[in-house]
């Protein structure tokens, strides 16, 4: 069996999109296998201690062992002009519930997302086993 | 019955978990004043539930009725699943002719069906449900008749459904619009019954399931260890897999403010096939992203950027690898107001090593003044174009440098050989660690060899340096002879 092992750390968020009134965030993230690729939910807890989705971020695992500097954009979905009128004043916003499309389709063009960040990671990558299988990452 | 709800989707697909439920209570005339009331004292009820997508998929049973032993009694209909109703009304219509306590039976009937003939356009799909308040349904009719019939001509319409493709997707417009209050229909007996119909809508869009939360004072965190195991099939002798994976990461330098899509695809050399149940030339698009002024992290200048993060997946096998595939993309952006598709910027990038590419885009521009402006006021085509695959660039047009595409692309190879290889390797140092004495053995020959070598070197340079002596003095010998004969 082979393994890949994945140590690391997320380094920091760097928001691009400015809100208002200050805001803390903090990170859930998940794994998606295939190759594995890790995603990221990105939330914004206000100063009335609410907290609503912010952005979402997705990026694929290096398949080169050692130490890589990852840099993950996050965007989020935006709504019509009423919508993001109620969610400036009042919060909220689109949510996305099912991750496991991102990885296809073809008509997603009419989503429309707007960046709002970029996430830093440092990650170590560890492969075991897989020349066992005769693959090689380039 | 003016009115219409509507409710909007991203694809056909996203119906498959659509719900409707239609119910129907008989009301007592006594309480019927003519408006749009609640059953107060309902003493029955019938209720009707089905799923969309399966009226869309299959045309030949778009037509069906409901279990008459249910409705015979006016109880309410056991929840079962609609397709589980359908499969045993059409085994029981198939199997033997309707039987006298189906004839007898009381109540409404309840008839989902399509109008045949709208069902031939494209961009509308209608369809009703039915009741006939009378007892006479189906009792004139067999099973192929009835489903062969036309829902218009055998009771009242309840409901009103079409499904509308427009540019933005899916619309299901129901008519009258019950998301307010029931209605009120009077039957050809002397019941009155109050309708009401909800449709219950669990996703907005298909693939990216959104919904429009308001914040909360609460969220749970919680994370979780997760393990899978990937299977990895050899591939065949002499093959090599390659999987091509990465991500869309952003586009840069496109105006601000405008909402942009990459379209992507991959072209595969002489030698080279496509793995999977993708399609060669099938169309690949990323969501639309609003381009913004932003500084990136240490960069000095701000940009225009629109984030995607769009993961890519291409599987290969190839017996040539010296050849290398192509990604092709194209930048484009949807007007809404226009309803139109603006090509922006288009590029391609060969894939070979794991790396951060930066694609650089090109526009075409035409030379000509009149599509010049039209281009500038008129815009894109009204359909959305693929990528032309080695398209040449016309002689009536140039191109100009427009932004570039940030691509993370990783490459994982596969082979037999490459196993074999490592097998090889694997073999000689197990050999070499099994036999403590054959190690020690060949480590005393290596290092007797490497001495007897530096030996040897140590020798002819020593035989070197005695032969140069000998022969500088010769030299001073000759030079000093020479000297005396002068």
């Amino acid at each position: 069996m082979a393994e890949l092992h994945l140590i690391g750390q997320i380094e920091s968020f760097e928001v691009q999109e400015t809100g208002r009134g200050s805001a803390s965030f903090y990170c859930d993230y998940r794994l998606v296998f295939d190759w594995p690729r890790i995603v990221f939910e990105v939330w914004k807890t206000d100063s009335l201690n609410r907290s609503e989705i912010f952005g979402y971020g997705v990026a694929h695992l290096p398949c080169k062992a050692g130490f890589h500097n990852l840099t993950v954009p996050v965007w989020r979905p935006v709504g019509c002009n009423a919508e993001e009128v109620q969610r400036q004043f009042l919060g909220g916003g689109y949510e996305i519930t099912n991750f496991d499309a991102l990885a296809a389709g073809t008509e997603r063009y009419k989503l429309l997302t707007s960046g709002t960040g970029v996430i830093r990671l440092g990650i170590s990558i560890i492969l075991r086993n897989l020349s066992k299988f005769g693959v090689r990452t380039s | 019955m003016s009115y219409a709800g509507s409710y909007r989707f991203a694809s056909i697909g996203q119906l498959d978990e659509l719900v409707m439920r239609v119910s129907l209570t008989r009301q007592s005339t006594a309480f019927n004043f003519g408006h749009p009331i609640l059953p107060s004292n309902a003493s029955d009820e019938l209720s009707l539930e089905f799923r969309w997508q399966e009226h869309i998929a299959r045309a030949t049973n778009r037509l069906f009725t409901i279990n008459q032993e249910q409705l015979s009694n006016n109880l309410n209909l056991v929840k079962k699943s609609f397709s589980d109703r359908r499969r045993s009304f059409l085994a029981d219509c198939s199997k033997r002719p309707r039987s006298s306590r189906d004839e007898k039976s009381v109540g409404p009937q309840y008839v989902v069906g399509s109008n045949p003939e709208r069902l031939l356009l494209k961009k509308c799909v209608s369809m009703f449900v039915l009741a006939d308040f009378t007892k006479k349904i189906g009792t004139e009719t067999d099973s192929e008749n009835l489903l062969d019939a036309t829902p218009l001509d055998t009771g009242h319409v309840l409901v009103e459904l079409h499904l509308i493709e427009d540019s933005y997707g899916f619309q299901l417009r129901v008519i009258p619009d019950f998301s307010d209050e029931p209605y009120t229909l009077r039957g050809n007996s002397e019941n009155t019954y109050i309708m009401s119909v909800t449709v219950k809508k669990p996703n907005v869009l298909q693939d990216l399931q959104i919904s429009f939360p308001r914040p909360t004072n609460e969220k749970s965190v919680f994370l979780s260890k997760k393990m899978a195991e990937m299977s990895i099939a050899q591939p065949k002798e002499g093959q090599i897999r390659t999987t091509i994976f990465g991500e869309i990461v952003s586009a840069v330098g496109f105006p601000k403010n405008k909402s942009l899509f990459v379209l992507y695809t991959a072209s595969s050399p002489h030698g080279w096939s496509l793995l999977g149940k993708r399609a060669e030339d099938e169309l690949n698009a990323t969501f639309s992203s609003i381009s913004l002024r932003y500084r990136p992290p240490g960069a000095a200048i701000a940009k225009n950027i629109a984030h995607f993060g769009h993961p890519f997946h291409f599987n290969y096998t190839t017996t040539e690898p010296e050849n290398l595939p192509r990604m092709h993309f194209k930048v484009v952006h949807f007007d809404v107001n226009t309803e139109r598709y603006h090509t922006l910027a288009t590029g391609s990038a060969s894939v070979g090593e794991s790396n951060l590419a930066r694609v650089p885009l090109v526009r075409t521009i035409p030379k000509g003044f009149v599509e010049r402006l039209r281009e500038r006021f008129i815009g894109g085509s009204k359909c959305l174009t693929g990528i032309v695959v080695g398209q040449k660039i016309a002689s009536d047009s140039y191109t100009v440098p427009e932004g570039e595409l940030i691509v993370r692309v990783q490459v994982l190879r596969q082979s037999r050989k490459y196993r074999l290889e490592d097998l090889l390797i694997e073999s000689q140092l197990r050999l070499l660690k099994s036999s403590g004495q054959t190690l020690s053995t060949v480590q005393v020959a290596l290092s007797a060899f490497q001495e007897a070598r530096l030996k040897m070197i140590q020798a002819r340079q020593e035989q070197k340096q005695i032969v140069d002596t000998e022969v500088s003095n010769q030299e001073t010998r000759q030079r000093s002879a020479q000297r005396r004969t002068r």
